[in-house]
């Protein structure tokens, strides 16, 4: 649902855009508001662009999405899944640009990010570990 | 004239344009590309190889903030810096200043009775001026950082 902050004003409802129930764990927009990635419950990527409110791609994914975020540009997508598994997508065809190793999940949300100066690396929690993983770009 | 027959004239013969530019710019990815410790914004300057200093990459633990009372579960930096706001199952939202790290303002959630409590998520807006929160019992909270009054914006249930 997308709201008017001014005053609390319903802009946008997506509730009935797949034409099934879906319930949205995490959501990401890139920085110049044009893009919205958001993960399902079910498993699936959903891209939007924002301003015409349409879908522009639907992933699914074959293990549970704990964690969504578009780079600032907004043409990468980062995913957290679970086992430990961390994909870098492209935002427009959904191919899969790289995977990141090493961090450890079997319990718990583990979330990821983009990090340092023009975003050159990632950043992700990791279970059993005192400190996240840092995996580089 | 230079520009339309370039592109029908084999490079052995006439070098195409700004050809030693591509080359530079090629030299300039690939250092970047190479540097393991990558942190900066600044375009290499090609006068001597470039490489990151591990030094200047967060690889330390600096502090530990132990204010909530229960689990952590969502936090964020405001845009510039200079403010965390920190939520989790204590219902609380802690706003920290990152120069001290002390908190500035605790924000609770008051929850009715049976409610399912903790804060699961905070936003700020692009400005910084104010914070969004959501709980786990359907309520959007907007809080004002300037005036430390919160203004409730209750979501449609479903």
């Amino acid at each position: 649902m997308l709201y008017q902050f001014a005053n609390q004003h319903e802009l946008h409802n997506w509730k009935h855009d797949l034409g099934r129930p879906f319930r949205v764990n995490d959501l990401s927009i890139c920085a110049d508001g044009s893009r919205l990635a958001a993960i399902t419950s079910d498993n699936y990527i959903l891209i939007y662009n924002l301003p015409s409110r349409i879908r522009t791609n639907e992933l699914k994914m074959d293990d549970k999405l704990t964690c969504i975020n578009l780079s600032r540009d907004g043409k990468t997508v980062l995913v957290s899944m679970n086992e430990g598994r961390l994909l870098l997508l492209d935002a427009e065809t959904g191919t899969v640009i790289q995977r990141y190793k090493g961090l450890k999940q079997s319990e718990f949300v583990i979330r990821s990010q983009f990090g340092g100066a023009g975003q050159n690396f990632v950043i992700s929690g990791s279970e059993g570990e005192l400190n996240g993983g840092l995996l580089g770009l | 004239m230079a520009n339309v027959p370039a592109e029908y004239i084999s490079p052995s013969v006439m070098i195409p344009e700004h050809r030693l530019a591509v080359l530079l710019d090629q030299v300039q990815d690939n250092q970047v590309r190479s540097c393991l410790y990558h942190n900066t914004n600044v375009t290499p300057s090609l006068y001597h190889d470039h490489v990151c200093e591990k030094d200047d990459f967060p690889l330390q633990t600096v502090l530990e903030l132990h204010d909530h009372t229960d689990e952590v579960w969502y936090l964020e930096f405001s845009h510039d810096g200079s403010m965390l706001a920190t939520t989790g199952k204590d219902n609380c939202v802690i706003v920290y200043e990152t120069s001290s790290w002390k908190p500035l303002h605790r924000l609770e959630e008051q929850h009715g009775i049976g409610e399912v409590g903790g804060v699961s998520y905070v936003a700020w807006s692009p400005d910084d001026r104010y914070i969004l929160a959501c709980s786990n019992g359907k309520d959007l909270a907007i809080y004002d950082t300037r005036a430390c009054a919160d203004s409730r914006f209750t979501s449609c249930t479903y």
